[in-house]
């Protein structure tokens, strides 16, 4: 009984110890989530869903302004208009959660499926559809609408489907954008904790659910290297009939790593996950393997020979593009993995009893 | 002969039935709960009806998801079968239909694997074996057969035994380095929680993890056996009280601390020892529970007969109360290759498999294996030639810089799944 009483003591002292511990000094090197939500917010998503909708609306007029009779000039800044949509979405296509996650899929998924179905938008072409109804979402979207401004000449039919187009691509930008003007970004910032269905752990793995449907369908696809595949699909390169597949690629992937590094646009520093890393255990180790790999898929990047569109690369077996992919490939531990261990952060979007 | 006729003597005591009928109904009501929460949080649908394949536990590949509305028709007879346990109505069957249902949901997938499903597994397969219905039920008031005053004291016993394995197994667990001198991974764990109420200041105070992981290792050691003692009873029970309202806090480990919190009541219990006026004869069901006792005691130091660290193979991991041990995290990339053009492809995980499971697998080699197979099976389907598999995978243990668990290259869809040590694991050295 005197060994059970001794142990009882020190149980007890240790447990008061844990219960008791003076709470009045904050201890120094806390990250701040919250700032770090607010900043995204602020700084990143809204700013992000807005550009979008600004840049949808002036795609939506110029679309508007053109007839069977369009000059050349008039398509070309139509095209333009397309093509500063599609690099305001490579900023707004990380974030598909929260508002962007609908009822019938997420804003990526409705608005940003490729490669496009050319018999699909062809037969409803033909059927005089303007309608969109349906789950044919690779018959429409962001990228339904550039296979129809590269897709000379224009007629009745194909410039209504068009306009339809871009207005079911509008119906679906507005209703995100504004829920994050409202409501949504106090409901994010405010979830403040690492457990699913927080503010940090969605952030997280929107970001790496983003970077992977880079890296597996931006560049694996296209490239062949998916398993079950026969050889290269160049089509299946984002942007394809606009060529602008590569820009499009290097914005996409330094939208990720904006959240990562904790950076705006014009390279403002806000928080990010790279100074969350600062403040735990083996954080800065990772932070250095981090940018060791990020750099050296910078310099994969710039070594893709820009004479070329990507689909030309990719039907040739360019190495570069190759280099790139598996650069890209052995990026991904640091980005998933490691990082969500180190902070701790739950890597499942549902919720899951863990033990 | 001293051990056997101490075994005869203790077979002979008795204590009151309504002990026992305490157990069954406090375990009925927290496995009421844990099934409506289960059915509420949609997971039916989440875990065994959406997911394209699933990890089935060596031994029982056959055991396979009934998908809609099988599975649903599942638990629907599982929560029938807590209430009839409550009620101690059709109790026998109703403690055989819910062990039986319970465990085939758990052995579907070993991706939910949880120390406290085994757990219950564990309570419900005992609760099959003893009378629990003999006082406090409608079976007792239906029928004066099955009515009892004691119960042989075995029966109550065997409940506090699994208590105590489970705290003492979980205590021993918890004394090795990464733990105790590295407050590993609890370093890593804690400042991620602290946003809690009450105590998330705590939580980011650099010293705080040593505190928590050796308050955490004395406390499972040695709570069972002060639950055990009159005089320290209240105090343990609130040792116990609030060492889970803080992990429960902490972790997601949904309705564990709950069940322990109920489960260790069972201490309480008055069960003030009679002795029966006649000899016991053995019964196979002493043998029964002698076997269950001994593989209880001998499971969790399985794990000795395997080379090579165990929190990084996994070989021996499951089933031993190790919980809440490591910080675990992989990247698994799979390739496929024909075996005849070499074409190779690289796979998209998700394409297979859910967010959990592909956490789950990326990191335990059993698992890595299996969907290796599954692949195999899947491409040769689509047309490859007895496709080669390979995996290079990058695991992280308790923060530290992530190495290969896997041979990469190695031809997984040639090694075999089983209980024999896995040749293509890597040394974690």
């Amino acid at each position: 009984m005197n060994m059970v009483h001794r142990l009882g003591a020190i149980v007890t002292v240790v447990v008061l110890a844990a219960a008791c511990t003076e709470t009045s000094t904050p201890p120094q090197d806390v990250f701040n989530r919250q700032q770090m939500l607010q900043e995204v917010a602020d700084g990143l998503i809204v700013p992000a869903f807005d550009t979008l909708l600004q840049r949808t609306d002036l795609l939506a007029a110029a679309v508007k302004r053109l007839s069977v009779a369009s000059s050349p000039e008039d398509v070309a800044s139509a095209q333009s208009a397309w093509v500063s949509v599609a690099e305001a979405w490579q900023d707004a296509r990380l974030f598909s959660f929260g508002p962007a996650e609908g009822m019938f899929g997420t804003l990526a998924e409705n608005i940003g499926t490729y490669p496009v179905s050319v018999s699909k938008i062809t037969a409803r072409i033909e059927a005089g559809d303007t309608a969109l109804r349906g789950f044919d979402r690779d018959a429409w979207g962001i990228y339904g609408a550039e296979y129809l401004l590269w897709n000379d000449p224009l007629t009745v039919h194909k410039l209504a489907y068009l306009r339809a187009v871009v207005a079911k691509v509008r119906a679906e930008v507005v209703s995100v954008a504004e829920a994050w003007r409202q409501s949504y970004r106090t409901t994010f910032v405010g979830r403040n904790g690492t457990d699913p269905g927080s503010g940090t752990s969605m952030l997280f793995n929107a970001t790496i659910f983003s970077f992977e449907q880079m890296k597996n369908y931006g560049l694996g696809l296209p490239l062949g290297r998916l398993a079950g595949q026969s050889g290269p699909e160049p089509q299946a390169v984002e942007a394809y009939y606009s060529g602008r597949s590569r820009d499009l690629l290097k914005r996409h992937y330094a939208a990720v790593m904006r959240i990562w590094e904790g950076a705006l646009p014009n390279g403002t520093k806000i928080q990010g996950f790279r100074d969350y890393l600062t403040t735990v255990a083996n954080g800065q180790r990772l932070i250095d393997e981090t940018l060791v790999q990020h750099k050296r898929v910078e310099d994969a990047f710039a070594s893709v020979p820009t004479s070329e569109p990507l689909s030309d690369l990719v039907r040739a077996n360019d190495a570069s593009v190759m280099v790139l992919h598996t650069e890209v490939l052995k990026l991904t531990r640091f980005l998933k993995s490691e990082l969500s261990s180190l902070l701790g952060i739950a890597i499942t979007y549902s919720s899951g009893d863990g033990d | 002969m001293a051990i056997s006729r101490w075994v005869l003597l203790y077979l002979q005591q008795q204590v009151p039935a309504t002990a026992l009928a305490a157990v069954r109904i406090v375990f009925g009501l927290l496995m009421l709960a844990s099934c409506l929460r289960f059915i509420a949080l949609g997971w039916i649908e989440q875990q065994y009806i959406l997911p394209k394949i699933h990890f089935p536990y060596t031994g029982f590949e056959w055991v396979a998801s009934l998908g809609s509305p099988g599975m649903y028709i599942i638990f629907g007879l599982m929560t029938v079968a807590t209430v009839g346990m409550i009620l101690g109505a059709w109790y026998r069957l109703s403690a055989i239909v819910f062990f039986l249902t319970f465990t085939y949901v758990e052995l579907i997938d070993k991706t939910y694997y949880l120390n406290h499903y085994y757990f219950v597994s564990l309570v419900a397969f005992l609760l099959c074996l003893v009378p629990a219905h003999g006082a406090w039920s409608i079976d007792a008031r239906r029928s004066a057969a099955q009515a009892r005053t004691t119960v042989p004291r075995w029966t109550f016993d065997i409940f506090l035994f699994q208590l105590t394995v489970v705290y003492v197994y979980a205590g021993i667990a918890k004394i090795n380095e990464a733990w105790l001198l590295d407050a590993m991974p609890l370093r890593i764990w804690m400042p991620a929680h602290d946003d809690l109420p009450v105590i998330g200041s705590l939580m980011s105070i650099p010293w705080m993890p040593w505190v928590f992981s050796w308050a955490g290792m004395l406390y499972d050691i040695s709570v069972p056996w002060f639950l055990m003692h009159r005089r320290t009873r209240w105090f343990a029970y609130a040792a116990v009280v609030g060492f889970h309202l803080v992990t429960g806090m902490m972790f997601q480990i949904g309705v564990f601390p709950l069940v322990m919190i109920g489960m260790t009541l069972l201490f309480f219990i008055p069960a003030p020892v009679t002795v029966a006026p006649s000899t016991p004869t053995l019964r196979p069901v002493h043998a029964v529970i002698g076997l269950f006792i001994v593989l209880q005691l001998l499971t969790p130091w399985r794990f000795l007969l395997y080379p090579g660290n165990l929190y990084w193979t996994e070989e021996g991991y499951r089933f031993s109360w190790r919980v809440m041990l490591v910080e675990k995290a992989g990247t698994a990339t799979f390739s496929v290759t024909d075996r005849r053009t070499g074409r190779t492809g690289i796979v998209d995980n998700r394409m297979f498999l859910n967010e959990h499971q592909e956490k789950q697998m990326s990191f335990q080699p059993d698992m890595i294996l299996q969907f290796a197979h599954v692949l195999h099976d899947h491409f040769e389907r689509m047309g490859m030639t007895d496709p080669i598999v390979t995996a290079d995978v990058w695991v992280t243990m308790n923060g530290e810089s992530s190495t290969q668990l896997v041979d990469p290259t190695v031809d997984l869809s040639r090694e075999q799944l089983g209980f024999h040590r896995n040749a293509w694991v890597l040394s974690d050295e």
